[in-house]
């Protein structure tokens, strides 16, 4: 993509501030805005631990306005991932229609820009993301799950199609290849480098983890955070898959295990219910993903890497708590997770069944 | 039990984030809002951590202690002996933590099926310690 330079002030669009002209530019240099359409209105939408997003308005001489979603990359945040990274994976997916993601228009790899750091553009895709620890969206979860199954089908189509999406599809290069036990070092590193106390379950966690090397390898683009509250639904059905930044060339069945935690299910201390992410049925999900993907699940690899799904998010509450602790954020919540762990650290032990 | 932050370090944080919302001008946004409700969840589950968590880490450090000394390895008996004089002696979640976790690094420097099993005992000790403090949040929270 085209590095747009920052024309709003040699050319500067009436009535409308910096960030509004950047983005009517950029989006002008992509074709993706009307002759008549320019970008009235920029409010940020909320602040992501390693994203920030925002919500870029249009006003057009008649035609209907439309929204487009920038994407600005949050230095010193939690999770330190490449946007230009998930840019480029965006990007090869825009020509995969079957797995449903956002089209990107834009890339801005300097920071030059009015919101002062990278960032993409991308479509606005309608629908909303469920959040499986809030009791009213588990309810219309599981009603489509009673019901139609629309929402459970494309969560597990979209997963199918991912996994087998093959890989020279992709230019060389665009996201990270990690075998097994480079997951399992990088975030062990995090765990030791940001962590203020040892907790020995959360060591033996590793250290079972190297033990179970699976003996062979699913090799695909796992997602690396596939979840409902990353999926945007829209009338039953999946609209679009957000979310990229931990994407990589590995196992995928990462995917699946991460998928089966019951903190996913929306558990903090007690589960909630039954049901996988709060969407379907487990045994349905596998049996369904096995037949899609013609790969079958061995449900002992899947336990293996559902503590690498715990070992990342422990990670990454460390690394936020820290943050919080050295002064980096003042937001509360990453101090919270102190809390959250406590969760699944329970999880931990259940699943190296101790 | 073996939480990143004191219970000390967590009154502080929840102190900076009311002070904060103190000081705000205006209307309170969405993210002051959030940030609130995590400072008044933080206030419950820390309650209930202060009320309970200090006799069941001493339990579960008196049990894990009376293992060692008993456990006939040899080439750790010293070791192992005064790793359970550190428990005995631990004031803190922080210091029981990183007392197991030395426990367990030499554990794997000498390894026997003995080690195995000592190790095997001290995973469901702790394996019971996360469980109940699971349920003592959850019973008093609800």
């Amino acid at each position: 993509m085209t590095q747009v330079p920052n024309e709003a002030a040699d050319n500067p669009i009436a009535g409308v501030d910096d960030r509004a002209a950047f983005v009517t530019n950029a989006l002008r240099e992509a074709e993706a805005l009307g002759p008549n359409e320019t970008i009235s209105q920029v409010e940020q939408l909320s602040g992501g631990w390693s994203r920030h997003s925002h919500i870029a308005h249009t006003s057009s001489n008649g035609a209907g306005d439309r929204q487009f979603i920038i994407r600005v990359e949050a230095p010193g945040g939690v999770l330190e991932t490449d946007i230009a990274a998930e840019y480029a994976l965006y990007h090869a997916l825009d020509d995969e229609p079957e797995i449903r993601t956002p089209r990107v228009y834009y890339f801005d790899g300097t920071g030059d820009n009015p919101f002062g750091h990278r960032l993409m553009i991308m479509q606005h895709v309608a629908g909303r993301a469920a959040n499986a620890f809030r009791r009213g969206d588990r309810a219309w979860l599981e009603q489509d799950w009673n019901g139609p199954k629309g929402i459970a089908t494309d969560m597990v189509e979209n997963l199918a199609r991912l996994h087998n999406l093959p890989l020279d599809r992709m230019p060389a290069g665009t996201i990270p290849e990690l075998g097994f036990l480079d997951v399992v070092d990088r975030w062990q590193t995090v765990y030791e480098e940001k962590r203020l106390v040892r907790d020995p379950v959360t060591e033996e966690g590793f250290r079972w983890l190297r033990a179970r090397v699976p003996g062979d390898e699913h090799r695909g683009i796992v997602h690396g955070d596939y979840r409902i509250g990353n999926a945007l639904v829209d009338d039953g059905r999946l609209t679009a898959l957000l979310d990229w930044e931990l994407a990589y060339v590995g196992d995928v069945r990462f995917d699946l295990g991460y998928l089966a935690l019951e903190r996913l299910a929306g558990k903090h201390l007690r589960p909630v219910t039954p049901l996988l992410n709060a969407f379907a049925d487990t045994d349905w999900f596998f049996d369904q993903y096995a037949s899609l993907s013609g790969r079958p699940v061995d449900r002992e690899v899947v336990r293996t890497f559902s503590v690498l799904g715990i070992m990342m998010l422990l990670s990454t509450h460390y690394m936020g708590i820290w943050m919080y602790n050295q002064g980096r954020s003042t937001d509360f919540r990453l101090a919270w997770n102190r809390f959250g762990a406590i969760g699944l650290r329970q999880d931990l032990t259940k699943l190296m069944e101790w | 039990m073996f939480n990143q932050l004191s219970p000390a370090e967590v009154t502080t944080a929840i102190g900076a984030t009311l002070r904060a919302a103190a000081r705000s001008e205006g209307q309170t946004s969405e993210f002051e809002r959030d940030q609130l409700m995590s400072a008044y969840s933080a206030t419950r589950h820390l309650a209930v951590e202060l009320a309970t968590f200090e006799p069941e880490l001493r339990a579960f450090s008196a049990q894990v202690a009376e293992g060692l000394r008993a456990a006939e390895i040899p080439s750790l008996h010293q070791e192992l002996l005064l790793l359970a004089k550190q428990l005995d002696g631990a004031t803190s979640a922080s210091d029981v933590g990183e007392t197991i976790c030395v426990l367990f690094e030499s554990l794997d420097r000498a390894p026997s099926p003995r080690a195995d099993a000592l190790r095997a005992a001290v995973h469901v000790r702790l394996r019971a310690l996360s469980d109940r403090e699971v349920d003592l949040l959850a019973d008093a929270l609800g």
